[in-house]
């Protein structure tokens, strides 16, 4: 047992020092080099475009889920008036990033770790470096910028689609409606819920870019090589996704906590 | 050549055939796929009754394997999302009713119901589906099932029959394991955060949930566990291109079980609750 824990903390050690010398590097670039926005862009672009279609479609079926469950919920306590603020309020506080980065790290995450672990095992990435060219500079930072930057619009497109997805399903099979929905929201929601979004998004943007470029810039071993890097980029990016979301909720309701006190302080309303 | 011809003539007939080239090519790829899944999904169930299929040493490897092996991602994973949903919702009820009494009905009752299912499912659908993609896929890129066929062994009971077996056996597990972690962390967090005592978590949880609650629970992960070894050795089966192909069907696999798995959720949830 004593072994066991050993030989894990030494490996959980081993990839998180991997993974920050790794993401040191891709810093040291990005400051090193002069912006070029095109190949960002075209990024953004092409993993926007290609991802859309998936996020929008789990999007609906999250929120349908969650309004499903949370109605049989509040019905027990006789409180259905608060479904739509509570199922918007856990849509954008907590489920819908999750989950939604879930997806996405199949979606995006694997995609990319396929991509440039092909070229790590076809060695187009030496090749690259032979003609005296960085690949970091030129593979991995415009990858890496492209998935946080789409990360974010794609999960505020997603939550977007969802809340408006649980409003149609808790027409149909709760029986409230639009404007019953609706007048429950802002009970829950203010600025710093899509802030604290936001930050979320970015967080788990990051994780999924990180571990993808990494995985996939790793790779060795032909087919099966580049079948692990993917398998290991989706597995590695879902963990780090559901720790982040516990240290993330913890600092947003620290800093909401701090607000308040401002706000006391200030003799605001709270 | 006729066909070509006339198109050529009126343009903006070209231009439409154009766009439906483009929209349709997408849409019929993935029609293909999600057919060959079903009929192999068809297959595999048409192994269920011959005795010889069911081979036990393939059968426990891959318990091992699948389930063994994502034991420890999953009870990390539910651990963190039983203390995490716990505090969303003490903050929920704080805003909305200024008061926390209410945690362990509804949080017992979330969990049960979907967290606890849920995420453990999205898991094997990247560990498991991933894993199984990239070994069929590799097989198939460097024409092992050629060779499998070719010595009179079929793939579908020599591969995704035991995996298919493993697969459900080890998700009905895993979903009870992630459903009685994820409460003991709630209940932990609870303790130590909003003061209240085990027996009173309990006692709460008791009037909410019942045994079809933990039976449905049960049937949903099987189901879960059913699906995505299929749809991931579909994906192997149908690899071809080397190892940008292993890449591409990893991906696609990792992607479509996700999905399912989000639909079936949706649609269990409502049977269930249209039944019970």
């Amino acid at each position: 047992m004593r072994l066991f824990l050993q030989k894990l903390g030494h490996q959980a050690l081993h990839e998180l020092g991997d993974l920050a010398l790794f993401a040191g590097k891709i810093l040291r670039t990005t400051l090193s080099t002069h912006g070029n926005m095109g190949p960002v862009l075209s990024q953004v672009a092409s993993i926007s475009l290609r991802s859309l279609s998936t996020v929008a479609f789990a999007g609906v079926f999250v929120g349908a889920i969650l309004v499903l469950q949370f109605n049989v919920i509040l019905a027990k306590y006789d409180a259905q008036s608060f479904l739509g603020g509570l199922n918007t309020s856990a849509l954008i506080r907590s489920v819908g990033p999750l989950i939604i980065s879930f997806l996405l790290a199949g979606k995006i995450g694997a995609y990319t770790a396929a991509e440039l672990g092909t070229m790590r095992v076809t060695e187009q990435i030496d090749a690259i470096e032979c003609l005296g060219t960085n690949p970091i500079q030129y593979l991995i930072v415009p990858r890496f910028m492209g998935i946080v930057i789409s990360s974010v619009i794609l999960l505020a497109l997603g939550l977007l689609i969802s809340v408006t997805g649980s409003m149609v399903v808790a027409n149909y099979s709760a029986g409230i409606n639009f404007l019953q929905f609706a007048s429950s929201i802002p009970k829950f929601i203010s600025i710093g819920t899509f802030l604290g979004g936001m930050f979320k998004s970015i967080t788990y943007g990051t994780i999924v870019a990180l571990v993808a470029c990494h995985k996939g810039y790793t790779a060795s071993g032909g087919a099966r090589g580049v079948g692990k890097a993917v398998t290991l980029a989706a597995v590695y990016t879902n963990l780090y996704i559901v720790i982040a979301n516990y240290l993330t909720s913890e600092i947003l309701s620290w800093l909401e906590s701090l607000s308040h006190y401002f706000n006391l302080l200030a003799g605001g309303p709270t | 050549m006729s066909e070509e011809l006339l198109i050529n003539k009126h343009s903006t007939g070209r231009h439409i055939l154009h766009i439906l080239h483009i929209l349709g090519r997408p849409l019929h790829q993935a029609a293909t796929n999600w057919w060959a899944i079903f009929i192999l999904f068809g297959q595999t169930l048409s192994r269920l009754p011959r005795a010889s299929c069911w081979r036990r040493e393939e059968i426990i490897l891959a318990i091992v394997s699948s389930g063994v092996g994502s034991l420890p991602i999953v009870v990390v994973s539910t651990a963190f999302a039983g203390i995490v949903i716990t505090n969303e919702i003490a903050w929920h009820m704080d805003t909305a009713l200024h008061t926390v009494s209410m945690i362990p009905g509804f949080t017992g009752q979330f969990i049960i119901r979907e967290l606890g299912i849920a995420i453990p499912a999205f898991l094997l659908a990247s560990k498991v589906g991933a894993a199984t993609t990239a070994e069929i896929g590799s097989m198939k890129v460097t024409e092992q099932i050629d060779a499998l066929r070719l010595l009179g062994i079929d793939p579908v009971t020599y591969l995704v029959f035991p995996r298919f077996i493993a697969s459900m056996i080890s998700s009905a597990c895993l979903t009870l394991i992630a459903i009685a972690v994820t409460l003991l962390c709630a209940i932990t967090m609870a303790v130590l955060r909003y003061h209240f005592s085990v027996l009173e978590y309990l006692n709460a949880l008791r009037h909410f949930i019942g045994m079809s609650d933990v039976l449905c629970a049960l049937v949903k992960g099987i189901v879960f566990g059913a699906i995505i070894p299929v749809i991931a050795c579909g994906y192997g089966l149908q690899c071809e291109g080397g190892a940008e192909g292993v890449g591409t069907a990893t991906t696609n696999s990792v992607v479509s079980s996700t999905i399912a798995v989000i639909i079936l959720d949706f649609v269990l949830t409502y049977l269930f609750m249209s039944v019970f």
